[in-house]
């Protein structure tokens, strides 16, 4: 069996029933009616894209080491020129296996938080969550409105990152410059107010392990929200910009996660679905844009900009006291957890099991595995200068996509 | 009085020389046509001038047009016949129709009358018939279409002979003016020899010197196309051709010049592909042609001695890189026995292969400062002046001609690119011998390169047969500048002064210069050698010559009628000629309309067929009496 297709185990997500699959390339599908609903799901069995051949078709190797790319990924693009016939990527060409069995929960913790510098809160959260669930820790919830600023600071970091790199890709090397450097202003702040850029060392068992400075970060992600919106503003007057991005790697299948699916109309959002973080009293709102190309989700995560920093400006208002963190180190915890989350790409699902004081089992399906294989899915039939446009517009972090022993 | 039965003389040898064997004609060949080639620039130099009549048919001559055009022809001849020495490894039948196709085409520079004319013409026809239709690897199809289109060239020619015949009494080529009409129906005989609009739509040109022997289509593309100029030429000097024939054929041109350059780019036919270049080659001389026409029609012979000087250089050019593109080409489909540039996998350990390639697939490109860029800044700065001599319609037309020009300039590189660059790389070559084959492609590439540098003193040496036609030298066009001695400086001068100046030489010596620079700076500070990086993995497959035209095919969908296919994993791309299904349309109509004529009038019945008889038997007598 191919080890995408193991069964990793069953769990219930919110009210689904759900079947974990995979290690190297996880993926999970629902129960229904007491069968597994495979088709609605993305399974990706630990390949992703497929193989074409015919008259003049060859094989264009892209990565693993190239340019264009931030992350090592090899890319086999199947085309007669021009035309991506389709293609079929190998994110495993690099190990990127964690060994998280049989580890504490802290050092645990430590390699969670490092699974993907970008989503470190998200994770962190997901697997402190869980671990908290399991320890009858108790719901704060001022750590929950914190663990939700941290999460919507990154996202609007990860956001900014996935449209600047959009820019660079469709030659608009004046708006890249100016979304990387208000990026790095975000991440300043950040590391100014928490201690890091990317909130390593912040989120702990029951609260936060260091003293944050929330006040008046309202301020400064409004001023970063409305620079972005200028340059965007700008943006999106450009031609060159709007057409090499509109039509771009069309994606409509039911699986899809994140701005992905907002993007092809799929009002769906675990922040409001998860009952993991307390988004339920924010009255938040889910942007939706229809056509499912690149510009679409452009436009979902410039929404997104917008609706993080009015959930921040309301969580701010919010806190009361964050409670400090309490030290579990060497403490025996019993038990399994699911859950789950929206982290910048998508849904994140995160299942743990420990046995005294070890990780038993350490199970996460992550935006990127499902965003590698909408990508997949989609360039076929575009032409090669997309790959980037498509690439890029799925916010796809290589680095998540390992599997974890 | 024995010039021109010298030049005969010389010209038969090779096919005398048959009767020992095919290299002795090759041999042969190589230096009676140098022979040829060297009396003719000395004949032009001077200015030289005979003529010879023989009662009201024959008439042979010569002046400056007729020399200068021999030079071009004689020295590819030569170039050709040196390199078959190697190619042709004992076909008689091969040589003997060759060498009859090049004593043909001197007869019919020389010739001066209707009969001679056209028997040459016939002569040429034949013999290229027979040089496609005896290879062995051929169907039957391309030598007929080069039959029937050879002989469909002869039919407007004759046409043109007879209705000039009615108007002057003899067939002795004299002065006319002729009825433009008349003259426009004689040069479409030309023009299927050329292969342009409108006989570019059934490609009849690349299916038969795609098919023929290399020798073969070298003589097809680079001088048979070329006898066709002239002979336009020669009819203009007869006659008096005003505004609206130089613009018919300017926008034949610009037409034909476009469209080749886009079928040549993504023809995967590594014979097919140059002769798609010799059409847009074509398409460039009648723009010139017709832009010449025009100065001389509105009274600017200036821009005219210009337009000519242009076209010459262009005829040179395009000759020479033209004979050395197929000689590469040669070289390919011997080495890969494939005629799909896809198939061969280059590599060129040959200097001579390798520089001569270059060189003329560089002037085919139209780059500076070989011939080709020499022939095509000309064509633009003609165009340009045109645009702006106040004539609303004239610059319309020479901004729309002058933008094909450019466009279908731009794309040759692609196909040049393509050709050379798959034609250079890989394993077929391997390490050969520097023998005829090579030789000659070096030679046809080294006398283009001076071709292009040296074009000042060409078009000085050209004068006499630009005042043929202008009545004024070439010595306004060829300057100096600053450090740029006189003799070195191409002018162009539009009706209010100097509009535009190039030296070609220059520009070789500054390139030649800073490559020398950063050549010895860089190779004696740092030099770094690299070994191919391919993504940090061991290079898998290459992006092949299908894949680099292949943007074409896909951006310009609806004119290459482009098909993608899939059947489950299995992907095809197929490509539509529009032009050849517009043929293969009328063609069916034709055959449809003719069965139900047939049916309808030819029905077996004795009565209907005597009525048809009868009908058109009043019908010709009409027309006769009338």
């Amino acid at each position: 069996m191919n080890p995408g297709d193991q069964i990793t185990g069953s769990t219930k997500i919110g009210e689904k029933q759900v079947v974990l699959r995979g290690y190297g390339n996880p993926s999970w599908s629902e129960i229904r009616d007491g069968e597994e609903k495979r088709e609605d799901y993305m399974i990706c069995n630990g390949k992703y894209g497929e193989i074409s051949q015919g008259s003049d078709v060859f094989n264009l190797a892209y990565g693993p080491s190239t340019g264009g790319l931030e992350e090592s990924v090899r890319f086999n693009i199947y085309t007669y020129g021009e035309r991506i016939l389709s293609i079929a990527a190998e994110p495993l060409y690099k190990d990127r296996r964690i060994v998280m069995t049989g580890t504490e929960p802290v050092t645990a913790l430590l390699r969670v938080e490092r699974i993907n510098g970008a989503y470190s809160p998200f994770y962190s959260s997901l697997f402190l969550t869980a671990l908290e669930s399991i320890g009858d820790a108790g719901n704060d919830p001022d750590l929950g409105y914190a663990r939700i600023l941290m999460n919507e600071v990154a996202r609007i970091a990860d956001h900014l990152h996935v449209i600047g790199r959009l820019a660079e890709g469709a030659a608009q090397n004046v708006a890249y410059h100016q979304i990387f450097a208000l990026r790095e202003d975000l991440l300043r702040i950040v590391s100014a107010r928490f201690g890091h850029r990317y909130f390593f060392g912040v989120n702990g068992y029951g609260g936060l392990r260091r003293k944050v400075n929330l006040e008046g970060i309202t301020m400064d992600i409004h001023r970063i929200s409305g620079q972005f919106r200028e340059i965007w503003s700008k943006l999106e007057e450009s031609r060159i910009f709007v057409d090499r991005i509109q039509t771009t790697t069309t994606v409509r299948k039911p699986w899809l996660i994140g701005p992905a699916a907002r993007g092809a109309g799929f009002r769906t959002d675990s922040r409001i679905s998860s009952s993991g973080l307390p988004y339920g009293d924010l009255g938040m709102q889910i942007s939706v844009s229809e056509s499912g190309d690149s510009l679409s989700r452009a436009l979902v995560r410039k929404d997104e900009i917008a609706e993080s920093a009015s959930i921040i400006e309301t969580v701010e208002g919010l806190i009361r006291h964050v409670p400090d963190a309490v030290d579990f180190n060497g403490r025996s915890f019993e038990g399994e957890y699911t859950t789950r989350t929206e982290a910048p790409g998508g849904d994140a699902v995160m299942r743990i099991a420990l046995s005294g004081s070890r990780m038993e089992a350490f199970y996460l399906r992550s935006p990127s595995v499902q965003n590698l294989a909408a990508f997949c899915a989609g360039i076929g039939g575009n032409v090669l200068t997309d790959f980037t446009f498509g690439f890029e517009s799925l916010g796809i972090h290589i680095s998540e996509t390992g599997g974890y022993l | 009085m024995i010039i021109i039965p010298f030049l005969l003389l010389l010209s038969i040898a090779p096919v005398i020389a048959n009767m020992y064997g095919v290299k002795p004609s090759y041999r042969t060949g190589a230096v009676s046509f140098s022979v040829v080639a060297i009396t003719s620039l000395y004949l032009m130099l001077e200015g030289y001038t005979s003529y010879h009549a023989a009662g009201q048919y024959i008439a042979v001559g010569i002046d400056p047009l007729t020399s200068g055009f021999l030079m071009i022809l004689a020295t590819v001849w030569a170039l050709a016949s040196l390199y078959s020495t190697e190619y042709d490894q004992g076909s008689i039948s091969n040589s003997l129709t060759y060498n009859m196709a090049m004593f043909a085409m001197v007869i019919l520079l020389l010739s001066r009358s209707f009969p001679v004319f056209l028997s040459a013409w016939e002569t040429m026809t034949i013999s290229g018939y027979f040089l496609i239709g005896m290879r062995k690897t051929v169907g039957p199809i391309p030598p007929y279409v080069f039959l029937v289109y050879g002989e469909l060239s002869t039919l407007f020619i004759i046409a043109m002979g007879s209705a000039i015949y009615l108007q002057t009494g003899t067939m002795i080529f004299v002065h006319g003016p002729y009825n433009e009409v008349l003259l426009f129906l004689g040069i479409m005989g030309f023009f299927i020899k050329m292969g342009v609009m409108p006989f570019q739509i059934t490609e009849w040109l690349p299916i038969a010197h795609g098919n023929a022997t290399t020798n073969g289509s070298i003589l097809f593309s680079a001088t048979m196309t070329t006898a066709a100029v002239y002979s336009i030429l020669r009819f203009i000097l007869l006659s008096e051709p005003g505004i609206f024939f130089g613009s018919l054929l300017m926008s034949i041109g610009a037409f034909s010049l476009l469209f080749a350059s886009i079928y040549s780019a993504s023809s995967e036919h590594v014979k097919m592909l140059p002769a798609y270049s010799t059409i847009e080659n074509g398409g460039a001389m009648l723009i010139l042609l017709g832009a010449f026409v025009i100065a001389s029609d509105s009274g600017y012979p200036g821009i005219a001695a210009f337009a000519l000087a242009g076209l010459m250089v262009f005829v040179l050019a395009h000759s020479l890189a033209k004979c050395g593109l197929f000689m590469f080409s040669g070289i390919m489909e011997k080495a890969s026995g494939s005629p799909e540039i896809k198939d061969y996998h280059g590599g060129s350990n040959s200097t001579y292969y390798g520089g001569g390639g270059i060189l003329n697939s560089i002037s085919l490109s139209g780059m500076l400062p070989l011939g080709g860029g020499i022939g095509e800044w000309m064509l633009l700065e003609t165009l340009f002046i045109l645009s702006i001599i106040g004539n609303s319609p004239l610059s319309l037309l020479s901004t729309v001609v002058g933008a094909a020009a450019a466009l279908g300039g731009g794309i040759s590189i692609i196909s040049m690119t393509k050709i050379f660059g798959y034609g250079s790389r890989g394993a077929h070559e391997g390490k050969r011998k520097e023998g005829a084959m090579r030789t000659a492609l070096l030679l046809a590439g080294i006398m283009v390169f001076l071709a292009g540098i040296l074009s000042s003193f060409y078009i000085m040496a050209i004068s006499p047969v630009v005042q043929e036609f202008t009545g004024i030298s070439t010595a306004g066009i060829i300057s100096g500048l600053l450090i740029i001695p006189n003799g070195f400086l191409i002018t162009s001068h539009s009706s209010t002064g100097l509009f535009g100046v190039v030296s070609p030489f220059f520009v070789a010596l500054f390139i030649a210069l800073f490559s020398g620079i950063m050549i010895v700076v860089g190779t004696r500070f740092r030099k770094r050698e690299v070994s191919t990086w391919n993504g940090g993995i061991p290079e898998g497959d290459k992006l092949n010559s299908f894949a680099y035209a292949n943007s074409l095919r896909l951006t310009m969908k609806r004119l290459y009628l482009t098909k993608e296919e899939r059947e489950g994993k299995l992907y095809s791309e197929r490509t539509f000629d529009a032009f050849w299904l517009t043929v293969v349309f009328l063609s069916r109509k034709t055959v449809g309309f003719s069965r139900a004529m047939g049916r309808a009038v030819m029905n077996s019945s004795l009565a209907a067929y005597v009525f048809y008889i009868m009908v058109a038997f009043f019908l010709v007598m009409i027309y006769v009496a009338s």
